[in-house]
């Protein structure tokens, strides 16, 4: 304590530390933990100045400044892909965000428990099943001489098959209800626990009041949602760049691949065809620096409008 | 809270228990014959060590290997491994790869070794050895050499043709796609469908496989990727070259007569299953990818929808010279790391693989059990190709299978006895045949489909064998890009005028990708490679 | 006045109903085909026309898959993985989300910001790797538990719940002298149990599926899991088509058992897919609404 040139402030935050030790507990082992996984691999990023080979090592490789990031920008389909990964991930974004509440509260809405499980348990299901599966699936619905054609010439929609995943413009659409598909289910999961842990007497209060079934929805359900929904949207708004690429990838095609090449699909042709990492690990900083930048924002402007916060 | 606790503890105990087991020793031996065991990496996660084979091995040689499956990206694996330093003893490495780990010195240089310890492979290499050295001087890794003189039994073209409609053709000579075309348009006008859904004359398995492999074939030019060689040696990008132009026209002309699958550009599952309901009149598919499908055709009594294969060209005069063997087997080459103790205990076991009893082991296995020799001749035994014929899984317990078998000196060679070094021959061909395909068969007066390949002219190496150079790399992602955007569009022309316009594209993007640049690359390569062979051979 | 209410109640409902069943059957399709693709002959498969039903049942493919020994002991690791590593995972996040529904905790900004970083950044996977095996936890049961202990995302969802608790509740506690342990768990705990029931199943089905830390970090046999075993399983049936191209003979063109990658993958997915079917049920009762009267209103 001598060491300390201000002894107020330090006796006040060793009696708050002291009467925080559970708090301490209870926090700093796993916060150490998270610091070893997630932070102290960043060393990596430095893969991204260099041209790294793995056999040489972050010391021996060459520095190569901002070449990485020179090769990645000046590449005119890179903003190409940019722009379908805005496009499908802001698609999907918003359908899936609203589709899981609107499933969440219709599923609420449900008295026979039976029903209800049974229609939960099903929902969730494709969230299990391989992409590849699914693609699949999809694809043979889709096919020229699949169900969807044949339903369509027979309703007098088409005078003529088409090939619909030829189609680039349609892309977007069918990624975006293919993954509506695959993960709707699982995602209401977040908002019927909170549902099922909203205070029933506000139910019956309401029941007194006279109010009708979408009064109760508006008045109480949703707002009880809200926070909840609000940090969701703050944390996928920030995954918004980071789309994946299996989905694209199995159903992309020669005649979509406009529409279908996304970044990660971009970056993953770019190390392979030129063996490095250090072009993905100049994208990957590059997402994480978009990333954090969306999820700033998002987080202020939330704060200032709603007082939900993230952090 | 207590009960928690003791929850917690009694799952530690259970976890750290698991854990324990985890450890593995590890002792090796300079000793000529003791006992010793490597590790080496492989992607066949089946493999175990202990086969009959693999015994025979341990046997002579005193060396057992422990397989480290690799479940996942190979590529990724190694690289991690090389990064950490955590490879194991030996792997089988791709020439891309083997050259990152020979920059990170974690390859044992071989020659002097080889010249110490590997008479047989000095032997069998013969001229050629100097072929396994890198430009250094070193030689970093080692493969199987093709010594073959005839072509493997069980080669066949890529352009296959149902049975059917050859019958029906009466079993036309057809070296033309234009006479493909006129049968393909004959059989359709009489049989639109089948059971109840379209037939499809003309269809393609996925990307490549429709409009690249099949074009550089139709030329009679060598599988080289997208790349052709020309008499000078240079390396020219070749689905640019006029013959490219004639096969996508002939793609054009299928589709504007409503015979290119309207699905041509789907997934190739799709394409696997209209090929096994019969529906496919013809298309290029290579045999590993057909033998799925076609099988089922059978199994549903559909014989005579296998299909012929039969080489096809864009036009009548053109002599099919696309039948090459290499002299080396590289592409999965064996290295043998700086974490092996007594590396000179691997090279003599390879050395032994090499030797007439080696081969005889690693390609026919061991006599009694999986052949025996009859009038002086080895024959695989039939209770054995009968079991194998049921359980293909028996090569994982009796053997050969695994790394060992890459060390072959080729189909069709012969060993010092005389007799053959491998197991493919004809006569085991033929045996499997069923009576449509034999009769197809007859009717061109041919045995196998082997018979309808030119013989196959050594060539030093192919481009895909080759490290392939820095510069073409990021070229090599832009050309394939073009291709897989113009190219769709060239085949789905409406017109002519459109079908020009859309080649012409499809030129311009090629050269602004780069093509000059990627042909320069690969010509100094293949050069370079060539100035070495000549040397080497010399 | 009431009956109209009513007739607007019943025929929401029925829409309701109507609606949910439709979405119910879009849903269940794949897991329909899957099942009947896994219980057909899989070169009756490869002609592509398996729908709701097998056209020619077997049980070969789940003889194939089940065939293999390894399996079983995967199996119970993939179980002791999935229960431990739950349970730490679930009692930790817990923890940490109460401290952080503190608003005087000191370090509860600093902690705040490390996760939501920690979510949008990534070293890659070389210098990961290089960390696992610098703290020695290659070839070891403890990689599948501590680099995943805490799941952010799992963090900030109890957090958001509990912070949505009635406050009287954990203040009336702490002045009755409660410490913060005995308020988190005899407190927050039994009113929380549905985002508990939520982290519990995002965790455990984590665990349940993950294969790619086995991949990278361990290569001994014994601590394969199971969704590994069945990834080998998976793989052996790609490369045994490729295989068929392979010259020495041995395989030729008729000699390959009747798998395909398409049957094996089917196979694979009802089985990593039952067990997780199975145990939800015991979870779902968290998330029915009243479930927790009891709970509040003591």
């Amino acid at each position: 304590m001598s060491l300390s040139t201000s002894p107020r402030t330090s006796t006040k935050l060793f009696t708050k530390l002291r009467s925080q030790y559970q708090l301490l507990i209870m926090s700093v082992p796993f916060v150490v933990l998270l610091i070893i996984f997630s932070y102290i691999p960043l060393w990596g990023w430095l893969m991204a100045f260099q041209k790294y080979s793995p056999g040489k090592g972050i010391w021996k490789s060459p520095w190569v400044g901002f070449d990485n990031f020179v090769t990645l920008f000046h590449d005119e389909r890179f903003f190409l892909v940019l722009r379908n990964t805005l496009v499908m991930s802001g698609l999907s974004l918003v359908t899936g965000f609203v589709g899981a509440i609107l499933l969440a509260l219709l599923l609420n809405e449900v008295r026979h428990s039976f029903f209800k499980r049974t229609i939960q348990t099903v929902t969730y299901i494709p969230h299990f099943v391989s992409m590849v599966v699914i693609a699949n699936i999809v694809l043979t619905f889709l096919a020229p001489e699949g169900i969807i054609n044949a339903l369509l010439l027979k309703l007098g929609i088409l005078n003529e098959s088409v090939f619909i995943m030829g189609k680039g413009e349609l892309f977007w659409f069918i990624n975006t209800l293919v993954g509506l598909w695959k993960e709707l289910g699982w995602s209401t999961i977040i908002y019927l626990a909170v549902l099922a842990g909203i205070n029933p007497d506000l139910y019956e209060a309401a029941d007194v009041d006279g109010a009708g079934r979408f009064q109760k929805m508006w008045n109480i359900s949703i707002p009880s949602l809200m926070p909840t929904a609000i940090i969701l949207l703050i944390l996928s708004m920030g995954n918004i760049i980071n789309i994946g690429y299996e989905s694209q990838f199995l159903l992309g095609n020669p005649l979509n691949l406009d529409y279908s090449e996304v970044l990660d699909l971009y970056a993953l042709n770019l190390s392979f065809g030129s063996g490095e990492y250090s072009v993905g690990v100049a994208l990957g900083i590059f997402k994480s620096i978009v990333s954090l930048l969306i999820v700033i924002t998002v987080n202020f402007i939330a704060k200032k409008s709603s007082g939900i916060r993230l952090f | 809270m207590k009960k928690a606790g003791l929850i917690v503890s009694c799952l530690v105990l259970m976890t750290a228990i698991l854990a324990a087991c985890g450890k593995s020793g590890d002792t090796s031996s300079g000793d000529s014959n003791a006992p010793v065991t490597y590790t080496m990496s492989t992607t066949d996660t089946k493999l175990k060590w202990g086969t009959a084979v693999d015994k025979a091995i341990t046997e002579k040689t005193g060396v057992s290997i422990d397989y480290t499956p690799i479940v996942g990206d190979e590529g990724q694996k190694n690289d991690l491994w090389l990064a950490s330093g955590d490879y194991p003893d030996m792997m089988t490495l791709s020439p891309n790869m083997t050259g990152k780990y020979r920059d990170a010195d974690a390859i044992v240089p071989l020659e002097d070794l080889i010249d110490k310890y590997g008479p047989n492979i000095k032997k069998r290499f013969g001229k050629y050895l100097d072929l396994l050295k890198d430009p250094d001087g070193h030689i970093y890794s080692i493969y199987g050499i093709n010594l073959a003189q005839e072509a493997p039994a069980n080669a066949a073209a890529s352009f296959i043709i149902q049975y059917d409609v050859l019958k029906e053709a009466d079993y036309p000579e057809i070296k033309t796609l234009d006479q493909l075309f006129d049968i393909l348009k004959s059989y359709y006008a009489k049989h639109p469908t089948i059971d109840g859904q379209p037939m499809i004359p003309f269809s393609g398995y996925w990307g490549g496989l429709t409009f690249t492999n099949p074009v550089i074939a139709a030329a009679g030019l060598p599988d080289q990727g997208f790349s052709i060689l020309d008499e000078n040696n240079n390396v020219r990008f070749g689905l640019t070259e006029p013959f490219a132009k004639e096969y996508y026209k002939f793609l054009n002309k299928l589709q504007n007569a409503g015979m290119l699958d309207k699905n041509i550009f789907g997934k190739g599952e799709e394409n696997l299953a209209k090929i096994a309901q019969g529906r496919v009149l013809a298309e290029f598919m290579p045999g590993w990818l057909l033998s799925t499908p076609e099988k089922s055709l059978v199994a549903s009594g559909l014989t005579e929808r296998q299909y012929a294969k039969i080489p096809l060209f864009v036009d009548e005069n053109t002599v099919d010279q696309s039948f090459v063997v290499p002299i080396t087997n590289s592409s999965s080459n064996w290295v043998i790391t700086s974490n092996a103790k007594h590396p000179e205990r691997i090279i003599k076991m390879i050395d032994y693989l090499f030797s007439d009893e080696g081969q005889v082991l690693i390609n026919w296995g061991v006599e009694g059990l999986q052949y025996e020799v009859k009038d002086g001749k080895r024959v695989q035994k039939q209770d054995y190709t009968d079991q194998l014929k049921k359980n293909p899984d028996i090569v994982y317990s009796d053997g050969p299978s695994g790394p060992i078998t890459n060390l072959t000196i080729g189909d069709g060679a012969l060993l010092d006895d005389g007799d053959y070094a491998t197991p493919n021959t004809k006569e085991s061909v033929i045996k499997n045949y069923d009576d449509a395909t034999k009769e197809v068969l007859s009717k061109y007066g041919k045995e196998t489909w082997a018979d309808f390949l030119p013989k196959p002219t050594h060539v030093p190496s192919m481009l895909w064998q080759l490290s392939e150079p820095e510069e073409s790399k990021a070229v090599f992602r832009k050309l394939e890009e073009a291709l897989n955007k113009e190219v769709p569009k060239i085949i789905l022309a409406k017109s002519d005028a459109e079908f020009e316009t859309a080649w012409g594209n499809f030129v311009d993007q090629i050269n602004k990708a780069g093509r000059e640049k990627y042909e320069a690359a690969w010509t100094k390569t293949w050069n370079d490679f060539l100035k070495r062979y000549n040397d080497a051979v010399k | 006045m009431k009956i109209r209410l009513r007739f607007r109640d019943i025929s929401f409902d029925i829409v309701n109903y109507v609606l949910l069943a439709l979405l119910g059957f879009i849903t269940l399709y794949p897991f329909i085909n899957l099942l009947a693709v896994s219980l057909n002959d899989p070169l009756d498969t490869v002609r592509g026309q398996v729908y709701f039903f097998p056209n020619k049942f077997t049980l070969d493919n789940f003889k194939i898959v089940f065939d293999d020994s390894a399996l079983y002991m995967a199996g119970l690791r993939s179980i002791l993985r999935t229960v431990v590593g739950t349970f730490l995972s679930v009692i930790c996040t817990m923890m940490l989300a109460y401290t952080l529904t503190r608003k005087d905790f000191i370090l509860r900004k600093s902690i705040n910001l490390i996760m939501i970083v920690s979510m949008y950044v990534t070293g890659g996977i070389i210098p990961s790797y290089l960390l696992i095996k610098g703290l020695g936890l290659t070839n070891s049961f403890w990689v599948y538990i501590l680099p995943g202990l805490i799941g952010v995302f799992n963090v900030i969802i109890m957090r958001t719940a509990m912070e949505g608790l009635p406050e009287g509740l954990i203040e009336s506690a702490r002045i009755e002298g409660a410490n913060d342990f005995q308020v988190l768990f005899r407190i927050i705990l039994p009113i929380s149990l549905p985002v508990l029931a939520t982290v519990t199943l995002f965790n455990s089905v984590g665990h349940w599926n993950s294969w790619f830390d086995n991949y990278l970090y361990n290569t001994r046999d014994n601590l394969n899991l199971l969704q590994y075993e069945l990834m080998k399983i998976l793989l052996q049936s790609t490369s045994q088509m490729v295989n068929n191209a392979s010259s020495t003979g041995y395989v030729d063109s008729d000699a390959v058992k009747n798998v395909t990658p398409e049957a094996i993958r089917a196979t694979m997915t009802v089985i990593v897919t039952f067990p997780i079917l199975l145990v939800y049920p015991f979870l779902q009762k968290y998330f029915i609404k009243g479930a927790l009267i009891g709970a509040v209103k003591e």
